[in-house]
């Protein structure tokens, strides 16, 4: 990387990041002086425009890529329609040990005088806790789910093609295309907040033309003189109009990307999906005309990357941040896979961007690479040389099972090609979607409860229906059949309260913004938090695979078929934690089949579990006209979640944490990554919107040219089988315990998390140790 | 019939090309000094003492090594990991222990994989009668062989076996054209003197199917599975081999094969 990159990288590393009032009090602001009567879509549409109208511009030195969502890189904006944080939570933010917000004297004061005063009671989180039962309630604080939409708006989704070919211009056009197609009341008022939405962000790019301008004005080198002069023009042009060059291409992505993360704070930020798909054609072009150099793209990207880690997810606090414990905001670039036409969509770029990727090293954004079996083989191997260097990216993506994964859910060929993997591992179609996430479902609590006949253990409360606890089961299957009541109780809470939500949303908080980008939002003139997109899919993340499916082979074998203690044996030692019961734990442990091993005793339990889930949860309707969909991933809600489920049959002692994704329990896989991929691919991923695999490899398997070849092979066979996605962390115990006593020498360590990677530094202690005892048996 | 069988591991990558998943045999008919692996030299299903760690807990167990696996089971086995050979170019390897020792089921599990196409190789001592292990050797695609002392009498020393055998069913691996990995344990005074190198140099030397040779330095790993099976480890203090030397045994030998590695 060039100088200029190296200072904003550095910069950019240094920022700490703070809490901004400033978005706050300017929505509050507005609010405070809105007209009286205004439809909420155009309510919302002129308070984005309010914002952007009065918010800083921010230009770095020697940015080429510009635009800022806070005043300041890292300077994180919070979002008091969706969820007032109270004085505490600002402490909290400020002091906690992980994932802090410094937040200053002028902050506190903006919330304590202004900001908290006008939203108590007013935010979209009172709404929804207000809407919730109160068997909703018990469950949430059981942990047995939690909810994505509780401090963060519904978003996930990631732009397609046409965002990149588009100017809001067109857009505007459309706009009123579709109005003169008669559409009701509801349809006009979005439409309207759709026009002063994509007006505000024109105007917007206009202010920073402007500010360019001023400084060009000041400015004495004179090469930086005409790289002004340049990027006044990129910034008059885009995104008013379609993007001409890269380096438009880029900035007119960042302007909308800016735009999306300001409306509202929706969930994963917002993504530019396929980019080595997206800025081909502009690539291609400009080499060919000698504009563009693969140098001065490289810098452009470069650029363009630093501006995604200048971002942090806004702060959360209470369950969603332990659920979601990371300064990462799940932007994830997919590269490779196919065009919409079923070809290998790997080209030049893609290469190019996997040196960017590697040279960078950066937390955000996230980086996958989409693996069809029309890819080179090149092309993975490039890949594992940068995952070998052990930061956890890229990972890696089966597109054709994505792609089938898309079609059984009824999107087009065209689409499903189109779609990718976001935020850790979520299927989408992508600029076509709304895929929202709702929460992750404890599989393992409502299991625990099961044994106990519906009374959870850690609340002291009969949670569940009344069912037979395991002392009164006469069989396996008699035990079965109750944990699949209890399991359809607790989905239907989940979905009872997930349709209420999202009914709030498409009330309370429509993002006419963001609607303008996934299509069809604007010929249904509806928003895509009420149904607009063409798709609209709403996931709920099963959670702990490995544990639940060990819990359940070990009590197959040691109560029913072997009959070495009785249900009411297990129940007691369990209840104990174990103390006192460390022969019986011994067997639990070490005599019973494990999920990973390919071992059919154990991987029978969890493709039973995985279809009870798959089939409480499948084809539900949502509120917004979708679909209830599973998938598998964990972020660190394995962590959250074990720490609120007491001793478990698989020998897991109270609280620790939970199997994360569909990853084995952590050391319970001795038979090495062959066996690890058989048993993952016997659940049928196709089913899945996602399934998360971690696979450990030691430094050392990296070595040699051989090594990544044999490497490339285990992707290719794990991808045959359908498995959606593997990733992999390549880093010694010895570094990581070394790094958790001298955290200070470690700064720069990254590791793979669940579907994304985060610094060591970051993680909480336990969720540091589970990472320790994953790598050091991988070493073994 | 059945086979005693101390590992199965899939995903087996230093025992010949791709991935695979190699069968490690009970067994072995020499006693090399300083041999890693003392759990498969006898031939019978051992039970050893283990710690069961669980936090602040331990629990002693004793547990079996080696297993009887019958042919039905190890074809099983190498059906359902066939796709990964595939995708890698992988197969199976017989190892041990000396598979030769178990010979009828190595040539049944040998024929089996050949039957399904999936790619054989033999780890082998090469210690087996002339006939056994033709028979034996002969459904095997590619052989993994040992070369350790050259010396008839310094062979007898320190692997308690005289190597007229191992030098015969070489020469017919040679005569065969069998495709054929060399491996040579770098052992401080004992395989690597000079005289030793040169005597293996001149045997390979004369040979053309020779597709790698791995030499394996000596690393001092194997003294708690001494003590586990109450057993003495003649260098349980012999430092690990020195890399320079290694590097040098690899200048020694690298004109001799495509390639030439230190470690497999």
């Amino acid at each position: 990387m060039n100088n200029r990159i190296r200072l904003l990288r550095e910069n950019s590393l240094n920022a700490v990041p703070t809490i901004s009032a400033e978005r706050a009090i300017l929505v509050t602001d507005f609010y405070a002086s809105m007209p009286d009567q205004l439809p909420v879509p155009v309510q919302r549409a002129q308070a984005f425009r309010y914002i952007l109208q009065h918010k800083q511009i921010c230009i770095l030195e020697n940015e080429l890529i510009v635009g800022e969502r806070g005043p300041a890189p890292k300077a994180t904006p919070t979002y008091p329609e969706i969820s007032l944080h109270s004085l505490q939570d600002l402490e909290i933010l400020d002091q906690r040990e992980k994932v802090s917000f410094k937040v200053d004297e002028e902050v506190i004061a903006a919330f304590r005088d202004k900001i908290i005063p006008f939203w108590t009671g007013k935010s979209q989180r009172d709404r929804l806790f207000a809407a919730m039962s109160d068997e909703w309630k018990q469950a949430y604080s059981a942990g047995f789910f939690t909810e994505f939409q509780e401090q963060r708006a519904p978003g996930h989704s990631v732009a397609g093609k046409r965002l990149f070919n588009t100017g809001l211009k067109e857009v505007l056009q459309e706009i009123h295309a579709i109005r003169e197609t008669g559409v009701d009341d509801a349809g006009l008022a979005e439409l309207e907040a759709m026009e002063i939405v994509a007006q505000a962000a024109i105007d917007h790019a206009q202010r920073y033309a402007l500010a360019l301008k001023a400084q060009q004005d000041k400015c004495s080198n004179s090469i930086r003189k005409q790289e002004l002069e340049s990027m006044i023009q990129v910034c008059q042009n885009v995104p008013a109009n379609a993007p001409k060059t890269f380096h438009e291409a880029l900035q007119h992505y960042w302007f909308i990307h800016v735009g999306v993360i300001t409306e509202l704070n929706p969930w994963d930020s917002f993504n530019p999906g396929r980019l080595d798909q997206h800025l081909w054609p502009f690539y291609e072009a400009g080499i060919k005309e000698g504009s563009l150099t693969p140098e001065k793209a490289s810098e452009l990207l470069q650029a363009f990357w630093i501006k995604f880690n200048n971002h942090p997810a806004p702060p959360k606090v209470g369950i969603t941040a332990l659920e979601s414990n990371t300064y990462t905001d799940f932007a994830l670039i997919n590269l490779g896979g196919l065009t919409e036409t079923g070809a290998d969509a790997v080209n030049e770029l893609s290469f190019l961007i996997l040196d960017v990727i590697e040279e960078m090293r950066l937390l955000q954004p996230s980086s996958m690479v989409q693996i069809s079996k029309k890819n080179p083989d090149r092309f993975i191997k490039r890949a594992i040389k940068i995952t070998k260097t052990g930061f956890g990216q890229p990972s890696f993506f089966n597109t054709d099972a994505i792609v089938q994964q898309l079609l059984r859910q009824g999107k087009s060929i065209e689409d499903a090609r189109n779609g990718g993997a976001s935020g850790c591992v979520e299927t989408g179609a992508f600029g076509t979607e709304a895929y929202t996430l709702s929460g992750y479902f404890n599989l393992n609590k409502v299991l625990e409860v099961t044994l106990y006949g519906g009374f959870d253990p850690c609340s002291k409360q009969q949670i569940g229906p009344k069912t037979p606890p395991l002392s009164a089961c006469q069989n396996f299957e008699a035990f079965y059949e109750s944990f699949e009541k209890q399991l359809r109780y607790f989905i239907d809470l989940k979905i009872t309260g997930n349709n209420r939500i999202e009914a709030l949303f498409a009330k309370f908080m429509p993002v006419p913004f963001f609607s303008l980008f996934i299509e069809d939002c604007i010929k249904n003139a509806k928003d895509y938090n009420a149904g607009g997109a063409r798709y609209n899919t709403s996931y709920v993340q099963g959670v702990g695979l490995g544990s639940i499916t060990d819990s359940l082979s070990a009590i197959e074998k040691w109560v029913f078929r072997e009959k070495e203690f009785s249900g009411n044996e297990l129940l007691k030692a369990l209840y104990a934690d174990f103390e006192g019961f460390e022969k019986m734990r011994a067997k639990l442990i070490y005599h019973s089949p494990k999920w990973g091993n390919n071992d059919p005793l154990s991987d029978e339990h969890a493709v039973r579990v995985f279809n009870s889930f798959f089939t409480a949860v499948d084809g539900r309707p949502s509120h917004r006209g979708g679909v209830f969909r599973i998938n598998m991933l964990p972020t660190t809600s394995h962590v959250y979640f074990g720490s609120v489920t007491a001793a478990m049959p698989d020998g897991r002692k109270a609280f620790k944490p939970l199997s994360e994704g569909i990853s084995p329990v952590q050391g319970a896989d001795i038979h090495g990554p062959v066996a690890v991929l058989q048993s993952a691919a016997k659940i049928d991923h196709i089913k899945t919107g996602g399934t998360l695999l971690n696979q450990k490899f030691a430094p050392e398997f990296f070595k040699t040219d051989e090594a990544i070849d044999k490497l490339c092979s285990l992707i290719r066979s794990y991808f045959r089988l359908d498995g959606h996605h593997i990733q992999f962390n390549v880093v010694d115990a010895e570094t990581l315990k070394k790094a958790q006593k001298n955290p200070e020498s470690y700064r720069d360590l990254i590791v793979r998390v669940a579907g994304y990677s985060d610094y060591f530094n970051d993680l909480g202690s336990d969720l540091q140790n589970e990472i320790i005892e994953r790598t050091a048996h991988a070493s073994s | 019939m059945k086979a005693i069988i101390f590992d199965i591991r899939s995903f087996s990558v230093h025992d010949g090309p791709g991935i695979r998943t190699s069968f490690f045999f009970k067994g072995c008919p020499l006693r090399c000094t300083w041999c890693h692996n003392p759990e498969s030299h006898s031939a019978e299903i051992e039970f050893v003492c283990a710690t069961k760690k669980m936090e602040r807990h331990s629990l002693r167990e004793t547990v079996p090594i080696g297993e009887s696996v019958s042919i039905e089971t190890a074809i099983a086995r190498v059906k359902a990991d066939r796709l990964f050979f595939e995708d890698s170019g992988g197969g199976i390897t017989l190892s041990g222990g000396e598979p030769l020792m178990q010979h009828q089921f190595a040539k049944e599990l040998l024929m089996a994989a050949n039957a399904l196409d999936i790619h054989t190789a033999i780890d082998t001592c090469g210690f087996a009668t002339e006939k056994i292990f033709q028979e034996t050797v002969a459904y095997a695609k590619l052989v993994l062989y040992d070369l350790k002392i050259i010396n008839s009498a310094l062979h007898k020393k320190f692997t308690g076996q005289d190597n007229q055998l191992i030098l015969n069913n070489f020469k017919w691996l040679q005569q065969q054209n069998k495709a054929m990995i060399i491996r040579i344990p770098l052992i401080e005074n004992i395989t690597d003197t000079p005289e030793n190198f040169e005597a293996i140099h001149t045997l390979l030397s004369s040979s053309k199917n020779i597709q790698r040779i791995d030499l394996l330095p000596f690393h001092a790993s194997a003294n708690q599975k001494y003590l586990k099976l109450n057993k003495v480890y003649h260098h349980a203090n012999s430092p690990s081999y020195p890399a320079e030397k290694s590097e040098k045994a690899l200048d020694f030998f690298h004109s001799l094969a495509p390639i030439v590695s230190i470690g497999a």
